[in-house]
């Protein structure tokens, strides 16, 4: 809210120059965003939090001024003279739920010209344009108390009555900034005898408006539920400063008073007689909170020792009427105007608030608690220490993406993706269910800025839709990888890539069984193409993106992919260590390379192995693959390590050899391998 | 006379260590080894040694002799090698780079969390995690924010269904650890959120959070105070101040906006800051209604929460200027951390 200083200093004498005052309300709670410098005067632009509406008005401000500097807050005069005429005129309030108090005062006779130049000057300092007396004192007594007015040219309501309703659907009105309405019984209206003249809280209609040559007045100043009003501001788009207070709520007990401050201003500058009556409709029902506030309990909040006196002062200042109450407590009135008050915490803030929560001594006396971390965020880390290790950078990128096909990549799900209602851009509404797409654009972004061969990795979360009944998708934490690097292999990224999901998942003590094997994802190049099962479960899928998708994305290479489910690894990774003695006794090397058939994997020769039922052999190492020169077309080549060890002495070369001998004739029995 | 040897030897070593030219050396060679020299004229010496004495003395005096001889081979030898600096053959030019293993970089993000996380862990909190897409429950009405109430606007949200939303905050986890655990609790949770905002240099519509929760009986503002200047300092520095200012948020109450002095100019102002002071996060103590909507006794129980945005700390921290380079992963800035 823009505030004048000059203006503010009509109602508190206090010593502070604009930017000191600036300092003290935003140490008070009300952000003083700048300071403008006037002519002779100074506006300062103050943010008032959405539970202060209080201080939507100049003499809320005042009021806070004057608490805290201590000084006197000087209220303006409100007494008019009545004149004898009565009120020929009814008022009608159909919904009193959304309307539940109208005052309406008749003043006759007016004369309309422009303001003086004071009520101008007001304005103006706070970005006001000036209109005519009668509007200029009602948009004033607004800015002043934070009470919306609204002037009607009362010859121009039908039928000498104003009904306070729903609109009928069908109805429009034409507001005063000439924007036409469409209305239905959503919008609370203020009618005269056959149509809506205002929309209520928001804005006036144009028909009925204060000109030039309007001689007899319907001041309205009445309480909306700020629902209603807020409703019908969005609908309208039609933000004012009547709906913004409306909205925040406006003071009960001060709806009389502005038409009492308004109707004094037009008697005093516009002439014209104030009818003996006032129409009222609905003041009875204001009911005044009563709080009560021990001292115990604000100290034990606080963490301080305030002195009840010093709690009592400030709250007096601020308005409320305070009395004591038992042995250390008070019982407080709350002012009308503070509608966000009605809880002991409330009153509590109010003190902290003022005598200042830097004077709140800081504490850091706390038990000790020492809790292990968790166990997501132990595998979390550990995975990310290891890529980063091994050369891969982590990259974060929106969870919200387009509607381009890569969507499609999913490993985890092909449903149709989750939509955002409301999208800042139109087509990026879509809550992503892989990250691989995410990952090319990375690539993408880097390989158009001469940065190449990009190795990057994203853990983050996916968002499934579900087939059940649950409201909420699985998120799941994906973790993606991008790998490329220089050379004419791709087999050799394929492997590099390969290598460090394996190797992760070692390190992490994944426990289960891994099972690798080809995969026809859309995504990936057939040739290259890998999916791996945990236990018989998906846990991730790894291969050479398809050249198609390639040249979609405008890359200069394919690089290798894999996306993992993160979840699946942190339930089933063991980061307990067991010592395993050393053995006492050496091991026995032997080397083998067979020849077998392509179609023959180093799965099945593993497996054979492994079931050939060896009691001394301890691990199968893979080192070579060779196709090529001496090996016929269709075969292919494996080389590997076998190590033999026995618990409890040092094997014998011939012992050794026997056991290697029967690898062989495993191997060639069952999978036709061929010593080479 | 033999401890007259040991007495050569060592000296001989510490003269020979000292040679810094080759005039220097041939000097050497005459007093030791030379026809004349100190070893030929001991040598001299032997026959008019007692008879028992003399095959040891020769001995001795023949090791002596080979230990000299070959230390001033090898001196001579490098004597040499330092005289012909641009001699042919393979030398190492020690000025050539190293060959370095790849290292990644972890998002600077991910590091602020990590960092942040870690003074917390020291306090006895601990990491909690919430849903992304909540339901709306959770992101306003158990945190005292009402339908139809302006502040809502303050939590713009993008919505997927009428009661399911992207979270706007991480205030959500507060509400869903208390529904599953009761006091003491001391939780930090990091994570994404979410807000209709257009991107521009300081604005995006995804950004990441870090709350921070802490319930028990006793709690007080005070507390708070100490548990944020703690952090603080440990994070930006021991001579970081802090200073407290009202504020609002629905779900706290008494509610502060938390500004720290600038690590840059030491709080005396400057382009970064403006003030001297910047703010970093929001706090206050849990608002009785956030109690009673997840069934503590108010009355029994009180707490602190906290919020702040993981972007804002890491821009202030290392000085990036616009929040867009978070979410582009250019590797000439991702490689900088
Ligand atoms: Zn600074």
């Amino acid at each position: 809210m823009k505030v004048s200083y000059c203006w503010l200093k009509e109602y508190c004498d206090f010593d502070l120059s604009a930017q000191e005052l600036a300092d003290t309300l935003t140490d008070a709670g009300f952000v003083v965003e700048e300071v403008n410098p006037l002519q002779d005067d100074y506006c300062l632009d103050v943010e008032v939090t959405s539970n202060r509406p209080d201080c939507l008005g100049v003499l809320g401000i005042a009021r806070e001024v004057a608490a805290i500097t201590r000084s006197k807050l000087r209220l303006p005069e409100v007494d008019y003279k009545a004149g004898k005429a009565p009120v020929d005129f009814k008022i009608h309030v159909e919904d009193s739920e959304l309307c539940p108090h109208y005052t309406a005062r008749v003043i006759r006779g007016v004369k309309i010209g422009p303001s003086p130049s004071w009520l101008q000057k007001h304005l103006e300092a706070v970005g006001l344009r000036p209109i005519n007396n009668v509007v200029d004192i009602t948009n004033f007594v607004l800015l002043e108390s934070g009470q919306p007015l609204h002037a009607f040219d009362m010859d121009k309501l039908t039928d000498k009555k104003i009904v306070v309703r729903r609109a009928v659907k069908g109805e429009a009105i034409k507001t005063i900034d000439g924007t036409r309405c469409d209305l239905t019984p959503e919008t609370l209206v203020i009618a005269d005898g056959v149509r809506p003249v205002a929309i209520a809280g928001v804005m006036g209609g144009v028909d009925t408006e204060v000109t030039e040559a309007t001689k007899n007045i319907l001041l309205e100043s009445a309480r909306f539920m700020p629902s209603t009003v807020r409703r019908a501001a969005k609908r309208f788009t039609l933000s004012t400063d009547s709906s913004y207070r409306f909205e925040r709520g406006v003071d009960p007990e001060g709806v009389d008073w502005a038409s009492r401050r308004a109707a004094r201003l037009i008697q005093e500058l516009a002439g014209g007689e104030v009818a003996r009556d006032v129409i009222d409709i609905g003041s009875g029902k204001i009911k005044k909170h009563v709080v009560t506030l021990t001292m115990s309990r604000l100290n034990a909040v606080l963490g301080a020792q305030i002195e009840p006196a010093t709690a009592k002062d400030i709250l007096s200042r601020l308005g409320f009427e305070v009395k004591a109450a038992g042995k250390e407590g008070f019982s407080v009135t709350v002012p009308g105007f503070r509608g966000d008050v009605s809880r002991e915490i409330d009153l509590i803030e109010e003190v902290a608030r003022i005598y200042g929560y830097n004077n709140i001594p800081t504490d850091t006396r706390l038990s000790i608690q020492v809790r292990p971390r968790g166990r997501y965020e132990q595998v979390e880390g550990k995975a990310r220490e290891i890529l980063v290790g091994w050369g891969l950078t982590e990259v974060i990128t929106y969870s919200i993406v387009d509607d381009t096909q890569h969507q499609r990549f999913g490993a985890f799900s092909n449903a149709q993706a989750l939509t955002i209602r409301n999208p800042i851009r139109k087509g990026e509404d879509r809550l992503r269910q892989t990250l691989m797409g995410n990952l090319l654009k990375v690539k993408k972004h880097n390989q158009d800025r001469d940065v190449p061969w990009v190795k990057v990795f994203e853990l983050s979360r996916i968002y499934l839709p579900t087939a059940g009944p649950e409201k909420l998708p699985d998120e799941k934490t994906s973790l993606c990888l991008l790998w490329e690097e220089e050379g004419v292999i791709p087999e050799r990224a394929f492997y590099a890539l390969k290598g460090i999901v394996e190797g992760m998942f070692s390190a992490l003590g994944l426990s289960g069984h891994q099972q690798w094997q080809g995969y026809s994802g859309e995504s990936f190049d057939q040739k290259m193409s890998c999916r791996v099962e945990l236990d018989g479960k998906l846990l991730g899928v790894l291969g050479e993106l398809k050249k198609e998708i390639v040249a979609e994305f405008d890359l200069n290479s394919a690089p290798i992919l894999a996306e993992i489910d993160f979840d699946a690894v942190v339930e089933r990774a063991d980061l307990t260590t067991a010592f395993r003695k050393l053995p006492l006794y050496p091991s026995a090397v032997r080397d083998m390379a067979v020849v077998v058939d392509e179609q023959v994997s180093w799965a099945d020769i593993e497996k054979c192995i492994a079931e050939s039922g060896l009691q001394y052999l301890e691990s199968v190492e893979f080192f070579d693959l060779y196709r090529g020169k001496q090996i016929p077309s269709g075969k292919k080549s494996l080389a590997f390590r076998l190590y033999f060890r026995a618990p409890d002495r040092t094997l014998r070369g011939e012992e050794a050899n026997e056991m290697h001998k029967l690898v062989e004739e495993r191997l060639g029995s069952a999978l036709g391998a061929v010593l080479r | 006379m033999k401890a007259e040897l040991q007495g050569i030897k060592a000296e001989a070593e510490d003269e020979l260590r000292r040679i810094g030219s080759p005039d220097e050396l041939e000097t050497l060679r005459v007093k030791y080894l030379g026809r004349k020299g100190i070893l030929s004229e001991l040598l001299a010496k032997i026959p008019s040694l007692p008879a028992e004495q003399r095959p040891e003395m020769g001995r001795l005096l023949n090791e002596l002799k080979k230990d000299i001889t070959s230390r001033y081979e090898g001196a001579k030898t490098a004597l040499l090698d330092m005289q012909r600096p641009k001699a042919v053959g393979p030398v190492q030019d020690v000025t050539l780079p190293g060959r370095r293993p790849p290292l990644g970089h972890k998002h600077p993000l991910i590091q602020t969390i990590e960092d942040i996380k870690d003074i917390f862990a020291d306090m006895g909190f601990q990491v909690a995690f919430g849903p992304e897409v909540e339901l709306e429950f959770y992101n306003f009405e158990a945190l005292n924010i009402p339908l139809d109430h302006p502040s809502r606007d303050d939590f713009d949200t993008f919505y997927l269904k009428d009661d399911v939303l992207l979270r706007s905050q991480t205030s959500t986890v507060q509400i869903r650890i208390m529904e599953k655990q009761r006091p003491p609790i001391r939780i930090i949770a990091p994570g994404k959120v979410f807000r209709p905002d257009t991107v521009d240099a300081t604005h995006s519509f995804m950004f990441h959070q870090i709350e921070g929760l802490m319930v028990e009986e006793g709690v007080t503002f005070g507390h708070l105070k100490g548990v944020l200047a703690l952090f603080a300092q440990a994070y930006f520095g021991p001579d970081t101040r802090m200073r407290f200012r009202p504020s609002f948020f629905p779900f706290t109450e008494p509610s502060a906006e938390v500004e720290i002095s600038c690590s840059l100019c030491k709080g005396k102002g400057c382009s970064t800051c403006g003030s001297g002071w910047m703010e970093i996060l929001g706090a206050g103590m849990v608002d009785p209604n956030v109690f009673k909507a997840v069934g503590y006794d108010a009355e029994k129980y009180t707490g602190f929460a906290f919020g702040m945005g993981v972007e804002r700390i890491a821009m202030l921290k290392y000085g990036i200027d616009d929040i867009r380079l978070f979410f582009e992963n250019d590797m000439r800035f991702l490689s900088q951390f």
